[in-house]
């Protein structure tokens, strides 16, 4: 099919018109559909949800690079047996509140694990009796299979 | 009767295609290998459920950024990578690949972005994978004729680089399959003069754009090809034409950046233009002989070389339809270069299509013209690597004094066929080569076939 100069730039012209007619209609439909973009908050339900694909929490855990996070790490250790253990290092920046049941939680989540009910967890060797206490950067929690103590885990050569 | 063999014969190698790149996909190359295959597919998807793009960047100019654990396959417990920075709205490249990836898999059912895994996500990238086989054909066909576009889009059906490549969520694979429909539009409308067509080419170049900027080369390419190859006075409009459509289409990334917040897009825009330039000087040389793709994950691919020695053979053949290669390839070296950031793989994966087509041709001239001592060199690599490939060094010993004995004399009788023109010998060396690529192209597909996990770990070559 020939087309002349001036009937190929009238069907361009035509092309572009339609175009951004039909562009600024969706822009119009959009804008006014997400009003409230501008407001947009990163909740964490857009991000993930916890569920759990294992059950021991042994199996696996976060290969964080301290480098990154090395002003705002934290270690979350599971111990499964004397010589089965997890070591998880995350960085706090990451979950809003610093209390021990939110770091143990968050590393939970991210491996998808479950911790026992009977398993007793200790902040810096010390016994864990209220989960809301406050915890700081570069200490680390060590949570214990029943049966398993610190001195097991800690007094190894 | 001729007909149909030759659409069984395209149909097989899509078919093959297909199963190559559907065989292990999300398995290889490992999750993990880039981020940024998560990053497109959480960009297209939050675009989806929530009307906002979030993204992983790091990029400076960002306003919002929140650092956190997103496990996706698991993936931070086998990738050390601390929190991931998220960024929003992300504007790093254009959202196309995103709603494409992340829609597949928000219809397949994920809730967040932690639940999109790449099985389900990288199974878009499987189907553009083999449409692009099935348009490296109709380039080659529509440019070069039947046989060149069966050995093009065979070796661009079963190449490892290619076949493993092309699954990963990265731009560049959405820009392949709309560069090379923009080529073959172009191609016709400079056969035709058919002004539609034209417009589809510049409607195609657009499109590329919106899944990654480097898709400026489709732009770039056709542009320059009407300039060259356009005989009639008129090519300045249909010139213009061209930018036109393709630059409008390309414009709604910018309406989209106004949208949800035009400083922080022109931030991130001058920001990428300030990226590090990790490519460096030797960027070239890494480029014709590399075949990792990740670090120090090397791939036996031997077509990528011959692509580039049938690029030089091409520089050298008087047929003007060498440019509708030439000038692609030539525009997307410049974006290359110029844009050049990290030495990834991916970014190189444009060059491929144009590189099996360029060996397509030369081969097929090569075999036309029955120069055999080319020929053996050109097929002798491919059919080295998928060999070795497939066969380990020490079980190769078995046929050892076969090939030293077979090869040097294959070299002096083809040496004396092509020097005394004996037609017996070239006759039978027409079919050796043959042969020889065929052989290459079966051990090719059987390595990619086997190529599942636990060779990612085990296989080094």
């Amino acid at each position: 099919m020939k087309v002349k100069n001036s009937d190929k730039l009238k069907i361009i012209c035509k092309y572009i018109g339609v175009f951004y007619l039909f562009t600024g209609i969706v822009y119009l439909f959009l804008n006014n559909r997400l009003k409230d973009r501008k407001s947009f908050v990163l909740q964490d339900q857009i991000l993930y949800n916890y569920k759990i694909s294992d059950n021991d929490p042994c199996t696996t855990s976060i290969l964080d690079d301290p480098q990154q996070s090395e002003t705002s790490y934290f270690k979350v250790n599971f111990h499964c047996g004397i010589n089965k253990s997890k070591y998880n290092t995350f960085s706090l920046d990451a979950i809003k509140n610093h209390t021990a049941r939110s770091s143990i939680d968050e590393v939970l989540r991210i491996n998808q694990i479950k911790l026992p009910n009977d398993w007793s967890c200790y902040y810096e060797r010390n016994l864990i009796t209220d989960y809301n206490q406050e915890i700081v950067y570069g200490r680390t929690i060590d949570c214990f299979a029943p049966g398993i103590s610190v001195a097991d885990i800690y007094s190894k050569p | 009767m001729i007909k149909t063999i030759k659409i069984v014969s395209v149909l097989i190698i899509v078919i093959l295609a297909f199963n190559l790149r559907y065989k292990n996909f999300y398995e290889v190359p490992i999750s993990g290998s880039s981020m940024d295959e998560y990053s497109y597919s959480w960009v297209g998807f939050s675009l989806i459920k929530n009307g906002y793009p979030v993204g992983l960047s790091g990029l400076p100019g960002y306003k919002n950024i929140a650092r956190r654990y997103v496990n996706s396959d698991l993936v931070l417990n086998k990738v050390a990578s601390g929190p991931l920075p998220l960024n929003y709205p992300w504007f790093d490249h254009p959202p196309a690949l995103g709603l494409l990836t992340g829609g597949f898999a928000y219809i397949k059912g994920a809730q967040n972005l932690e639940d999109i895994r790449l099985q389900v996500a990288r199974q878009p990238m499987v189907i553009l994978g083999t449409l692009s086989v099935l348009l490296v054909f109709i380039l080659a066909y529509v440019n070069f004729g039947y046989m060149v576009a069966i050995i093009s889009s065979a070796i661009y059906a079963v190449e490892p680089m290619t076949v493993i490549g092309s699954r990963m969520i990265q731009g560049e694979n959405g820009v392949i399959p709309f560069m090379l429909l923009s080529l073959i539009f172009i191609s016709i409308y400079l056969k035709s003069n058919n002004f539609h067509k034209l417009i589809w080419s510049g409607i195609f170049a657009g499109i590329s754009m919106l899944f990654k900027l480097s898709g400026v080369v489709s732009v770039i390419a056709c542009l320059v090809l009407i300039l060259l190859l356009d005989k009639k006075k008129s090519k300045l409009v249909d010139a213009f034409s061209l930018v036109a459509v393709s630059l409008s289409i390309a414009s709604l990334f910018g309406i989209y950046g106004l949208f949800y917040d035009w400083t922080t897009f022109k931030n991130i825009i001058f920001s990428n233009a300030s990226r590090f330039y990790g490519i460096g000087a030797d960027s070239i040389y890494r480029l014709l002989a590399r075949t990792s793709i990740v670090s120090n994950k090397n791939l036996p691919d031997g077509w990528i070389l011959v692509g580039w020695m049938s690029i030089f053979s091409l520089l050298g053949i008087k047929n003007k339809k060498k440019l509708l290669i030439i000038i692609p390839l030539l525009a997307y070296l410049i974006v290359y270069i110029f844009f050049g950031s990290y030495l990834y793989f991916w970014y190189t994966l444009p060059f491929l299509p144009l590189l099996a087509i360029a060996s397509g041709y030369v081969i097929q001239k090569i075999i036309i013209k029955k120069q055999l001592i080319k020929g053996v060199f050109l097929s002798i690599i491919p059919l080295g690597v998928g060999i070795s490939s497939i066969i380990s060094l020490s079980y190769f010993q078995v046929f050892a004094l076969y090939w030293r004995i077979i090869l040097p004399i294959l070299l002096v009788l083809f040496f004396i066929g092509e020097y005394f023109k004996n037609k017996k010998v070239t006759s039978i060396g027409q079919y050796i080569i043959y042969f020889c690529l065929l052989t290459a192209l079966i051990a090719n597909s059987i390595f990619v076939l086997k190529f599942g996990i636990n060779s990612w770990y085990s296989f080094s070559w």
